[in-house]
């Protein structure tokens, strides 16, 4: 299961009126991490591709979002090897995955 | 409860804080590790939440800072981590977090940890109320102990403690123990020393230091012996001490006069006179103070000779019982060993006694229980104290003379004996022997009174009966008694050493034959059907250097001669 709609559905719940500005927030800080993650690989800065990566890991296991949660962590994963070399298809990755949420989000508000 | 979430991930923060809300807590939050601080300060949270990887300042640096900032309660720190690695785990625990927490956060775990940590800190922290409680408590007992022993300090050393011939190791908390040392000088010459142990330990233990060093100074300061001072001291503890509280004592005086030790000892096993070449235990032959009552006391003294630079040693019971790290005691063979072994003059016997004990309890820190005097019957340096210390009123004899004059009603409520007395005291300190004498005036108050002013006849006391008649009498005559009075003149005629007192009692009664009295042996004769009256005269004759009437019968007067030198 790509996206756990259980997470989703209980935080919504949980959340009420709230729960539309947390996907909206998740939307917009996603996009932000996104680009600093193609900033930051094109300026091979390690430190920062990791911590972002790992934060938008947790935020994104957070909501149940498992499969954007896991390309995070291959990021994260490759960099503490100390390797730079699949960073933009692994990038790529997250990116398909952060749509398919986005759009999966967008349809549970 | 109130918990601080921090989290540089504001999706994070909303979803733990959903969670948190749900479950019924309230929720502040903080973005990185520098802000957590200020809220901590500013929000007094009872839990915190903290994530590691933030910018600014990370989970734990903010935890090492918060936990140091934390000094009276447990306030618990879960971190929150989607790490997995062992070291960073690790280090969550080394910097002071109290539990983990991964991402993705679940619910249930979520809460079941928080109420654990709420248990466990609920738990600390009423343990450290109680240790708080606990420890002000000690800091109260401390700074009442230092404050009552300021005061006794106070109290207890106006004698001469501090003098060069007495060498004392006594703890600063020995009063809790119960140990009390005082020392005056006399002030013809000499030395009172009282050792005492007073059962029991605290605060309560002391309290009977202070009748204690009132009876003990202001007795020796008037001139009283240790007989009169131990049975006062006796009489005033038993009255005052709770039953069951007592005082074991052993009191000493040096007589530089007659170079003897009087001492009496009451249950202080610790007590010897070391004379160079022998040693001397002063034995208990007594009770503790403050048990019998003042008919069954005995005062009785020993008397021992002394020489110049003879030593007393005094100790109380801490000393046999000091123990060493094998859980030995130090016992009195021991310490009775220690007063043989050195039989050299110029060898310190006081730091030899503590180097023995010492060297046998090692490193166990009992010397705190154990109260020691060496007292060195210094025999010129004794007199010196007296004279140096000048506090004493110095009494020489002197001319002097006071007259009473008491009325029929004065008589029947006043006894002049104690008046007389009280009189003379004032004038010459105690150095007239105020027994003797009372038992003088006694006499001569009586005969002015019974004779003289109520005409009673000695001669119906030869029978028993008639012995009970004459009180009878003595009371209803006296109770009825209208006019009269009775002349008292009291003139001392001082010498070197004391003086000549001549002792005048007028009646204004009718007086007697005097020719009958006149008699050589007419009162003396204690085998005389006489024998119930007339042992006044008899006594007053045996004191008194002459006994002379005048021709009518209604005036006596008396000469008797003292001397302030203590037998």
């Amino acid at each position: 299961m790509s996206i756990d709609l259980d997470v989703l559905n209980e935080l919504k719940e949980i959340m009420g009126d709230d729960f539309e500005e947390l996907i909206t927030i998740f939307i917009s800080d996603g996009q932000t991490q996104i680009e600093s993650l193609k900033l930051s690989i094109q300026a091979a800065n390690l430190e920062d591709i990791k911590r972002i990566a790992h934060t938008l890991k947790g935020s994104s296991a957070n909501l149940g979002l498992n499969d954007l949660s896991d390309s995070c962590k291959v990021l994260e994963y490759t960099l503490k090897e100390g390797s730079l070399e699949n960073a933009d298809k692994l990038l790529e990755n997250i990116i398909t995955h952060y749509n398919a949420a986005k759009k999966t989000l967008d349809e549970n508000i | 409860m109130k918990i601080l979430i921090v989290d540089d991930d504001t999706t994070n923060r909303m979803v733990l804080s959903a969670y948190l809300k749900k479950d019924g807590n309230s929720v502040v939050a903080a973005q990185n590790g520098l802000e957590a601080i200020d809220v901590f300060q500013a929000e007094d949270p009872d839990l915190i939440l903290m994530d590691v990887m933030m910018p600014e300042m990370d989970g734990y640096d903010a935890t090492i800072k918060i936990k140091s900032m934390i000094t009276d309660k447990f306030i618990p720190i879960i971190f929150l981590t989607a790490m997995t690695d062992e070291k960073a785990l690790s280090r969550c625990v080394e910097v002071g977090g109290d539990d983990f927490l991964t991402k993705p956060y679940n619910r249930v775990i979520l809460k079941a940890k928080i109420d654990a940590l709420e248990r466990v800190s609920q738990l600390y922290n009423t343990v450290y109320e109680q240790k708080r409680e606990l420890e002000s408590h000690q800091i109260n007992e401390a700074k009442e102990h230092e404050v009552a022993r300021k005061v006794f300090d106070s109290i207890l050393n106006p004698g001469c403690l501090s003098s060069d011939n007495i060498q004392l190791h006594l703890s600063p908390m020995s009063l809790f123990n119960g140990d009390v040392v005082l020392a005056a000088a006399k002030p013809t010459g000499g030395l009172h020393i009282l050792f005492g142990d007073f059962t029991g330990h605290g605060l309560a233990a002391s309290l009977g230091a202070l009748p204690l060093s009132d009876v003990f100074y202001s007795m020796t300061a008037k001139g009283y012996s240790i007989s009169d001072i131990v049975r006062e001291v006796n009489r005033k503890l038993k009255l005052q001490l709770p039953t069951g509280m007592f005082l074991a004592a052993c009191l000493v005086e040096i007589d530089t006069i007659n170079m003897v030790l009087k001492y009496w000892n009451g249950a202080i096993p610790g007590a010897f006179l070391h004379k160079g070449d022998s040693i001397v235990q002063l034995k208990s032959k007594n009770l503790p103070l403050g048990i019998l009552g003042d008919s069954g006391f005995s005062d009785k003294v020993d008397i021992i000779e002394i020489h110049n630079n003879d030593r007393v040693v005094l100790s109380t019971d801490g000393i046999f019982e000091a123990e060493n790290s094998e859980g030995k005691m130090f016992g009195a063979d021991r310490f009775s060993d220690c007063l043989n072994d050195n039989l050299e003059e110029e060898t310190d016997l006081f730091q030899h006694i503590l180097n023995a004990l010492d060297e046998f309890t090692q490193e166990q820190e009992q010397t705190d229980d154990v109260t020691l005097g060496v007292i060195t019957c210094d025999i010129d340096y004794i007199n010196q104290i007296v004279s140096q210390k000048g506090t004493f009123k110095k009494f020489v004899p002197t001319h002097w003379k006071f007259d009473l004059h008491f009325f029929y009603d004065a008589i029947k409520s006043i006894d002049p004996v104690p008046l007389i007395n009280q009189i003379m005291s004032e004038i010459q300190g105690h150095q007239v022997q105020q027994d003797k004498l009372s038992m003088i005036l006694t006499e001569l108050f009586c005969n002015s009174l019974d004779h003289g002013l109520l005409g009673l006849d000695s001669s119906v006391k030869s029978t028993p009966e008639g012995f009970m008649q004459f009180y009878a009498d003595k009371e209803s005559r006296l109770d009825e008694l209208e006019s009269g009075s009775i002349f008292i003149s009291v003139t001392n005629e001082p010498h070197e050493n004391g003086g000549e007192l001549t002792i005048v009692f007028e009646d204004s009664g009718k007086g007697f034959d005097v020719s009958n009295i006149k008699e050589p042996n007419a009162s003396i004769d204690e085998n005389s059907p006489l024998k119930f009256s007339g042992r006044g005269i008899s006594l007053i004759k045996n004191y008194c250097q002459s006994v002379t009437y005048n021709d009518i019968g209604n005036r006596i007067e008396c000469v008797y001669s003292w001397s302030n030198n203590e037998t």
